[in-house]
């Protein structure tokens, strides 16, 4: 032991030796560390990149399958690939391969994508419903079901010798008819070629009953008119009356009431942003005069009035694509005519809504002429619609005006909706929607051109009735010499229906239903 | 080997030799902690590719696309597919992109609406 103590030999190669085990232990570890580092860190951009390629995968696929089915692309079936695996597609710096399951008991798809790059997996899914797919289909329901009857209960009257007839000049119109206590088929009326003056009669009181098995409608859904509830003020508001030509309302506003006088004009500014002009009394406008809305496309428009009355020759001009919605307390009352009008090239909707039980009332001869690329809306909860003696409703220049009642009564007295009698104008439609029990085109001559989906409503037409269109609804009745064409409108008619008709959904509503992406699984 | 004197050549020797390996380890070691710095940067910058290419998809950004073929067999079926493009470059470590091309992007397909 002294011996070592006292050794005064060096002991420089133990000590390098030592050190320079150090040393590599230590630069090794260095040296894993950081390796598995990089790695790592390439493994997690591989990872990122193979989701995303995973995800275009799924989402491709399930937005093809249900677009398709709205193309009616019928060669395209989702049902075809259930089962199978796809080939590995290049995609960016990867590939994914596609596979397709049913679940939920049958009633949706999933539609899995495992995405790659590097040897490194990404899974994801969409889930695909088969609800939604139907709900995809925009203006597949009036091509189905129109002129047919949504129960076992309903019936079609023809009652005149030889004067009723149908036409139609679409392979897929067809009408079945049945006969006797016994349901059974016994002549089926189909029209095979675009024929528009093909005429078939029907025979004196022969009934026409469910002439398609179908399941019940979806009865129409109003929810987007719901939010739009009418706000009342306190305190003593002025009273505007417009007697010259350049009374403006650039900002939020509230009124007793708005008298605008025969002549006058009112301008309501919101290029600058949204306005709400809040009014607890009567909007009137009088003979001859202007409401014009300026818009830019992103404003909206509210006014909350008391109560609205559109008089003769009374205009209101919606200009700069926005939104303008009209919420009365009370009524909507258009007596003789009025003219709403859009810009060409930008869009406008206008929303008329009635809370009150008298609802829509467009009085004995009255007109309402909308054009220019305007959609008007009217809706009523409760309240009725009623379209009396004389009146007149056109659409011109792409614009569609729109009637729905929730639980409210249709009626058209003898009138012109629309002008069944000449060539319908490209995108111009008139529209009712109704969940209530009764449409009635009423009396003697009445002509109507547009489409009415009303499941739950028996539709009732007198007649020498002129209809041009599609009718959907629970029990349809027809009068003597009533003239029917059928036709059904483009999908581009039904896209903004969306949401509250069935299949016709739009684009939005289809991406936020149906898409359901499982992030990160495998 | 002498009892006096030497260990002070020794040391020198070893203080050389250490000399030496430290030279050759230096370079390694500081390269590694560039590399694992570097990795820690490529690592955020992944992250932030991907809350960019999320923004974009928020807000619709894409490039029009090309035509995708999405081929089954048994039988054979082949999906023809319009697909737009969505990306965000991923920068290098020293947050310079390192060459164009797919290798260094995160893209995203979506289906044409």
């Amino acid at each position: 032991m002294k011996k070592r103590v006292n050794n005064q030999r060096g002991a420089a190669l133990p000590l390098v030796l030592v050190t320079l085990m150090i040393l590599s232990i230590f630069s090794l570890t260095v040296i894993f560390l950081s390796n598995s580092n990089f790695r790592s860190e390439r493994r997690e951009e591989s990872r990122t990149k193979a989701y995303y390629i995973s995800r275009t995968g799924s989402e491709i696929f399930a937005n093809e399958a249900v677009r398709k089915r709205k193309d009616n692309e019928i060669e395209f079936n989702i049902e075809d690939f259930v089962g199978k695996k796809s080939k590995p597609t290049k995609f960016g710096s990867g590939e994914f391969t596609i596979s397709v399951v049913k679940v939920n008991g049958d009633d949706s798809y999933k539609v899995t994508s495992v995405g790659t790059v590097n040897n490194v997996s990404e899974t994801t899914s969409v889930i695909v419903n088969s609800n939604e797919l139907e709900l995809a289909v925009s203006n597949q329901i009036f091509r189905d079901r129109a002129l047919f009857t949504s129960s076992e209960s309903t019936k079609m009257d023809f009652n005149s010798l030889n004067s009723g007839y149908v036409r139609g000049y679409d392979e897929k119109t067809k009408l079945y008819t049945e006969k006797g206590p016994v349901h059974t088929l016994h002549k089926e009326i189909a029209f095979n070629t675009p024929n528009d003056n093909k005429r078939v009669e029907a025979k004196t009181g022969e009934e026409v009953k469910k002439m398609i098995t179908q399941e019940n409608l979806i009865k129409p859904d109003f929810k987007v008119f719901r939010e739009l509830e009418h706000l009342t003020i306190g305190g003593n508001p002025p009273a505007l009356n417009v007697k010259t030509k350049n009374d403006k309302i650039s900002k939020d506003q509230e009124y007793k009431s708005i008298n605008i006088e025969k002549n006058a004009k009112l301008e309501i500014n919101a290029e600058k942003g949204d306005i709400t002009v809040i009014v607890n009394g009567k909007v009137q406008l009088q003979d001859n005069s202007t409401l014009d809305i300026k818009t830019k496309p992103s404003t909206t428009v509210d006014i909350h009035v008391g109560d609205i009355q559109l008089s003769n020759s009374s205009k209101l001009n919606i200009t700069g694509g926005g939104n303008v919605n009209i919420v009365s307390a009370s009524s909507i009352q258009v007596n003789r005519s009025i003219k709403i009008t859009g810009e060409d090239l930008s869009p406008s909707q206008v929303t008329f809504k009635s809370l009150d039980i008298k609802g829509i009332q467009m009085h004995d001869n009255s007109r309402i002429e909308i054009k220019n690329n305007v959609k008007v809306f009217f809706y009523t909860n409760s309240g009725d619609i009623q379209i009396e003696q004389g009146s007149e409703i056109v659409a011109n220049n792409k614009a569609q005006i729109h009637f729905f009642t929730e639980s409210g009564k249709v009626s058209v007295s003898p009138g012109i909706v629309g002008n069944p009698s000449s060539e319908r104008e490209k995108s111009s439609q008139i529209f009712i929607v109704s969940n209530g029990k009764e449409v009635q085109i009423g009396g003697t001559g009445s002509q109507f051109q547009g489409y009415i989906y009303a499941p739950n409503a028996k539709i009732e037409i007198e007649q020498e009735s002129l209809l041009k269109g599609s009718f959907i609804g629970k029990e349809m009745q027809t009068g003597q010499g009533m003239k029917l064409t059928h036709a059904w409108p483009s999908d581009e008619d039904v896209a903004h229906l969306g949401g509250i008709i069935p299949n016709g959904s739009s684009q939005n509503n289809y991406k936020s239903k149906t898409y359901k992406i499982q992030r990160r699984e495998q | 080997m002498n009892d006096h004197g030497l260990t002070l050549i020794e040391v020198i020797v070893s203080i050389a030799i250490l000399g030496i390996l430290a030279v050759t380890f230096m370079p390694i070691l500081s390269n590694q902690y560039i590399s694992i710095v570097g990795t820690g940067v490529k690592s955020k910058n992944t992250y932030l590719a991907v809350d960019d290419i999320e923004q974009k998809i928020a807000a619709g950004e894409y490039t029009e696309g090309k035509l995708l073929k999405i081929e089954f067999n048994n039988p054979k079926k082949i999906v023809d597919v319009k697909v737009n493009y969505i990306e965000a470059v991923l920068p290098n470590r020293s947050n310079v992109p390192k060459k164009e091309g797919e290798e260094n992007k995160i893209i995203v397909g979506i289906p044409e609406l």
